[in-house]
């Protein structure tokens, strides 16, 4: 084995191990019950996944429509640029996120059980 | 400039701005926008190994430039920038410093595109969110990458470079 082929396999061992290892963290997650919304780290809004809810986002940089219906939340509308957070799948599992980069908006699903607001 | 080179160059520029729009009609097959499959690095990996770095991060500037008024938005721009200076980063070490052959330099720049723009949005967001989608993004990087290097190599063989 030549140098290149052997930084080549450690490249692509070193990409596959850091995917196995997340591929394992995921199995470890279940259906959260909160969803946390933030704006440059700081929470704005924490709902309960189980309710049914329908929320005008509103910051200086635009508005998210955020729905929470059926253990499930997805962003319905938005005024932001490449509407990429309207694209999203909904999310339930815990960890996962909506974003809204233009927007700086991140809405997470977490596990907790101390839904209030 | 000599004529012949100024040619293959606007051909590549060409190719990779419709890469650019079918990736924009394409959301990503697991519900994350923004993440673009990474078809038009096949033109960078091609002129990276057919002239030099310089050439190839030109002709990716005004790619993303272009493209980006053409089918995206200002932010969107950025947001490419991101992706594609970690990965132009990383295939040039890969090509000048370890001397790799194109497949493995496009699985590299594939793979680093995507953790750029992860790295950008968690900037951006002040948040590690994204990294939960990771993972996704680096084996979708990493195929994407193989194909185009594979891509690459039959084109370099086939001397049509
Ligand atoms: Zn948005």
């Amino acid at each position: 084995m030549n140098r290149q082929t052997k930084i080549a396999a450690m490249l692509i061992a070193c990409i596959l191990i850091v995917c196995t290892g997340f591929v394992i963290m995921q199995f470890h997650r279940t259906t959260g019950n909160v969803v946390v919304v933030e704006q440059n780290g700081e929470e704005l809004y924490r709902f309960s996944l189980g309710d049914t809810i329908e929320k005008r986002i509103e910051t200086e940089l635009g508005y998210n429509t955020l729905i929470i219906r059926d253990g499930q939340a997805f962003v319905q509308s938005a005024d932001c640029a490449g509407q990429d957070c309207v694209h999203f799948a909904p999310i339930r599992q815990t960890g996962q996120s909506i974003v809204c980069l233009p927007h700086r908006i991140t809405i997470t699903v977490r596990g907790g059980n101390d839904a209030e607001q | 400039m000599r004529s012949n080179k100024l040619t293959k160059l606007a051909l590549l520029l060409a190719l990779a701005l419709i890469f650019s729009y079918i990736e924009s009609l394409i959301l990503f097959p697991l519900g994350i926008p923004g993440m673009k499959l990474g078809l038009a690095n096949l033109m960078t990996v091609l002129v990276l190994y057919a002239y030099d770095a310089k050439t190839a991060f030109g002709l990716n500037a005004m790619r993303i430039v272009i493209a980006g008024f053409l089918f995206g938005n200002l932010f969107g721009i950025t947001y490419s920038f991101a992706g594609a200076i970690v990965s132009f980063l990383m295939m040039v070490f890969c090509k000048k410093v370890c001397k790799l052959p194109i497949v493995v330099t496009s699985i590299a720049g594939g793979v680093f595109h995507n953790v750029g723009q992860v790295l950008f949005a968690c900037m951006l967001l002040e948040s590690f969110v994204m990294f939960y989608y990771l993972p996704a993004l680096m084996i979708s990087g990493m195929i994407t990458g193989f194909l185009i290097g594979l891509l690459g190599k039959i084109l370099f063989r086939r001397g049509l470079l």
